[in-house]
């Protein structure tokens, strides 16, 4: 199995790279390619644009580049949170909203909406809000669900699914009460990102890469994780402080990534389970594997968003399910004999 | 960042080219425009706007009506009023989402935004192109007056405005003389949607239907209620016993006369039985553009039909 | 060795061992044996220091288990549990390997040191051939032999096996624990072995432990131990005891009635 070290991650590198380099190069205007070696050449050697081109360059740049790496950064995040929380819970049905990151940021999104926040904050009172809701969400779960200072993976799950179903309630409650800003929430809540430029990018980086880093550093331990919490602990893993400190990197992460483009589906879940089944469970490889296959995921799944419906533009969650649903079946029509655990 | 240097360099473009462009169409008023916009912020206009993109169907009603038709060089999926506008291609706005791409790509020199856009939404179309203005939503005939008079400058078409303003201010004035004879106040219920009919959604108090329907002459009945959109109980509908029901939902949703007499229990309302059950082109009252003046005189006449033989 | 020194367990309120006290020297195998129930698998938890005692206390090599960390404990402790839900995808090999994980940096680096060591484990398991087939493709004695070849990788001067021969083939029984034995002597190895057979227990154990209900009932010598005076009440069956006359090894056997 060594010989295919190798091959996996400049697959999935030159995969990202594709992935990236259509991002920026389609959209629902056309660009010839022509124009975009132009534009390319004039930012890298500093050269005048001629006035023809002025659009296009800002098309390219204040629109395209950042809204790519914007989505690449969210599919990385949620991507690699799922696949540690399947290693982490032994669940192939975790993806990173397990312990409510995603109804608390959809709690906190909707409540700023509601209350008004934008008035005193600007317009980054919604992922603020989102992303403090999701954050006080698993910490509410951690807290119920510990005993002294253990952290049981059952208490978790069941308090998770017990608070995400109240923070669900009352977000619907909140939407039908204040009727006003409606569709704005519905907006938001189907993961379609309104907000553009490179300020969202720079405010959601550093969270993803500190909560991923931390991640790619638990590939070990996620393995051992798997013979149980009584043999990984009698095999020398403080089981308690990995399980911690797992659950706040992917709760950053994935807060982060949900705090501007809302709830995308589908990404935490498939991705960890495609890379399993084509490289194996050996999470020192499926994680940083998920990272790279999300971004290329959710930055494709963008793509046809943008151009499947030109000049309208779906939401990306919206592809996600879509296309997501009928890819998980088959999924399991092909693994239904394998173990792939 | 490099980013900004460029952006900043597509922008000096973009002014430069302003600045070569004579004006095409309408009389160029003289000087540099400065208006604010509903959102406080202060738009600066060399001159009168050519390429102007509408994000709303109200502001495309706007520009028509001040005979700025031929600057406009697209709107929004709702825009639907005037026919003319129907021609235009489209930038969005079906789902709150704009494409920012096709809005770069033609380069206009004005967008007209409203209240219907969202802070994010209207930031970030900012980020693309900073002529942004936001037509505020009126709240009386005066506010839509300014709008009307603001849009002019935008467009270069002052006395154009002006001219509209008289004449609507003349068509109030006649609505407003002729319901002050009325004897009666009648009871208006104005129906936005009854999907449900146990509890359908009608105007609540401060909305702009409110409004006009106090001043062609009727009590409307969601003033009784809570928010801009207020659902009323069927039981609370049969105890204020309407003498007016207009159909606002029969212009997108189909609802006719007949459907409403045949809802169980509807058919005890005043209204109903007196067969004063009217479709009502929701467009006029609800779209906070120049039409509005037509749904005051509609209003009217379908409230006190005996004055406007 | 390894001490217990008045240990007190309990699971919540429940007392389930009750003042235990008793040493195991380097280089010899105590053989716990007693009916189920007795708490035989939960001493193996309390002694690799997965269940915190509530008074007592449990010393490896001198030190206190409770005190240490758990890379700490696992370099001075290894267990191998039973055969019970492994994860089936990984290979013979990976689940091996995780032995090495309490001598693995904080990144989990695995070097070539390691990977002889894990090697070597395999093949004094006899499971050297295991090495890539997937675990949720193993017999439960197959899986067994894979985690005496991690426990064996995990370099621990102290080793404990609950019931390791239960899915046993005779002939595994046999050299598993032969291959114990020589862990044991050769490596002078601390080993604690909870085994339901009598007659396995006769044949390996230097010292054997009688645990019923959670109290140690008879620790000492297997001769001294094995009598039908200690067990018959123990197991409610009368017992008689015969003597191997090749080795002098008792013999425990149903008594003819």
């Amino acid at each position: 199995m060594k010989c295919n070290a190798a091959h996996p991650f400049w697959f999935s590198l030159l995969l990202l790279a594709l992935a990236l380099l259509f991002s920026v190069a389609v959209g629902s205007v056309y660009i010839p390619p022509a124009t975009l070696f132009e534009l390319v050449r004039s930012q890298l050697f500093n050269i005048e644009l001629p006035e023809a081109l002025a659009p296009f360059a800002t098309i390219i740049f204040t629109l395209r580049l950042p809204r790519t790496a914007l989505v690449a950064i969210t599919g990385a995040a949620l991507a690699g949170s799922g696949a540690a929380y399947q290693g982490l819970f032994r669940n192939p049905l975790a993806d990173p909203y397990l312990i409510g990151v995603a109804s608390g940021a959809g709690l906190g999104a909707i409540f700023s909406m509601t209350v008004g926040l934008s008035s005193f904050l600007g317009m980054y009172a919604i992922p603020a809000a989102a992303f403090a809701g999701a954050m006080l969400t698993v910490w509410i779960v951690y807290e119920l669900a510990r005993v002294g200072r253990a952290l049981p993976a059952t208490n978790l799950i069941l308090a998770g699914v017990a608070i995400s179903s109240f923070a669900t309630a009352l977000t619907s409650f909140l939407m039908i009460s204040a009727t006003g800003d409606l569709r704005r929430a519905l907006t938001w809540m189907l993961g379609g990102s309104s907000m553009s430029g490179w300020q969202p990018v720079l405010v959601e980086l550093p969270y993803v890469i500190v909560g991923l880093g931390v991640l790619l550093t638990m590939g070990h331990a996620l393995n051992v994780m798997q013979v149980g919490d009584e043999q990984a602990q009698q095999l020398g893993l403080p089981v308690e402080r990995v399980r911690f400190a797992i659950i706040i990197a992917a709760s950053l992460a994935t807060a982060a990534a949900v705090s501007f483009t809302g709830i995308i589906g589908f990404v935490g879940l498939i991705v960890p389970h495609v890379v399993r089944m084509v490289w194996g469970t050996d999470y020192r490889r499926l994680i940083p594997l998920s990272i790279l296959s999300g971004a290329t995921l959710l930055l494709f799944a963008d793509i046809l968003a943008r151009i499947v419906m030109s000049p309208q533009e779906l939401p990306v969650g919206v592809i996600m399910s879509l296309g997501g649903a009928p890819f998980f079946l088959w999924v399991l029509r092909r693994t239904k004999n394998q173990n792939l655990w | 960042m490099k980013r900004v240097s460029s952006f900043l360099a597509g922008l000096i473009v973009l002014a430069l080219s302003l600045a070569a462009c004579a004006p095409t169409s309408g009389p160029a008023a003289a000087g540099p425009i400065a208006i604010v916009d509903g959102t406080g912020y202060e738009l600066k206009l060399d001159a009168p706007a050519q390429k102007i993109i509408s994000l709303a169907p109200s502001n495309t009603e706007y520009l028509f009506a001040v005979s700025a038709g031929d600057q406009v060089i697209a709107r929004d999926d709702f825009s639907n009023y005037p026919e003319d506008a129907m021609e235009l291609p489209t930038v969005g706005g079906f789902n709150g989402v704009y494409n920012l791409e096709e809005i770069a790509r033609l380069q206009p020199d004005l967008i007209l935004a409203s209240p219907l856009n969202s802070p994010d939404v209207i930031n970030s179309i900012k980020e693309v192109n900073p002529n942004v203005f936001v037509v505020p939503n009126p709240d009386s005939f005066d506010d839509l007056y300014t709008n009307i008079k603001n849009i002019g400058k935008l467009t270069g078409h002052d006395d154009k405005a002006q001219a509209l303003v008289d004449e609507y201010t003349g068509r109030v004035k006649t609505v407003l003389d002729t319901v002050a004879k009325a004897e009666v106040k009648p009871k208006v219920f104005y129906e936005l949607d009854a999907t449900e009919p146990a509890k359908p959604w009608t105007a609540g108090p401060g909305t702009f239907i409110d409004l006009l329907i106090g001043l062609a002459g009727g009590e409307n009945i969601g003033a009784k209620l809570e928010g801009e959109w207020a659902q009323i109980s069927q039981e609370a509908l049969i105890v204020e016993n309407p003498d007016v029901i207009l159909l606002g939902d029969a212009t997108y949703g189909g609802v006719t006369a007949e459907q409403v007499a045949a809802r169980p229990g509807w058919d005890v309302i005043k209204a109903v039985s007196t067969n004063r059950v009217l479709p009502f082109n929701d467009d006029l009252v609800s779209r906070p553009g120049p039409r509005m003046v037509e749904g005051l005189e509609e209003l009217a006449k379908a409230i006190h039909p005996e004055l406007f033989e | 060795m390894l001490r217990a020194e008045a240990l007190n367990v309990n699971y919540g309120d429940r007392r389930v061992l009750k003042d235990l006290s008793f040493e195991v020297p380097r280089g010899t195998i105590l053989g716990v044996i007693g009916p189920n129930g007795a708490g035989k698998t939960t001493l193996i938890r309390a002694l690799s220091g997965v269940l915190p005692p509530v008074s007592g206390r449990v010393l490896a090599a001198g030190q206190d288990l409770a005190r240490l960390k758990p890379a700490e404990r696992a370099r001075l402790v290894a267990v191998v549990p039973q055969a019970r839900s492994l994860p089936p995808a990984f290979t013979g090999w990976e689940l091996v390997l995780m032995g090495r994980t309490p001598h693995l940096n904080w990144l989990g680096h695995v070097s070539r040191r390691d990977e002889d060591l894990v090697r070597k484990a395999l093949e004094r398991a006899s499971a050297a051939g295991l090495a890539s087939r997937r675990i949720g493709e193993l017999s439960g004695g197959e899986q067994q032999r894979l985690l005496l070849a991690r426990a064996i990788a995990q370099e621990a001067p102290i080793m404990m096996l609950d019931e390791p021969t239960t899915h046993l083939d005779l002939q595994y029984q046999i050299s598993l624990l032969d291959q114990v034995r020589r862990l044991a002597r050769e490596e002078n190895k601390t080993i604690v072995i909870a085994l339901h057979d009598l007659n396995l227990v006769a044949r390996y154990a230097d010292q054997v432990a009688l645990l019923v209900s959670g109290e140690l009932v008879a620790c000492g010598a297997p001769e001294s131990v094995l009598r039908p005076e200690v067990l018959t009440p123990v197991y409610r069956l009368p017992l008689q005891v015969l003597h191997n006359t090749a080795s002098g090894q008792p013999v425990i056997l149903p008594a003819i009635l």
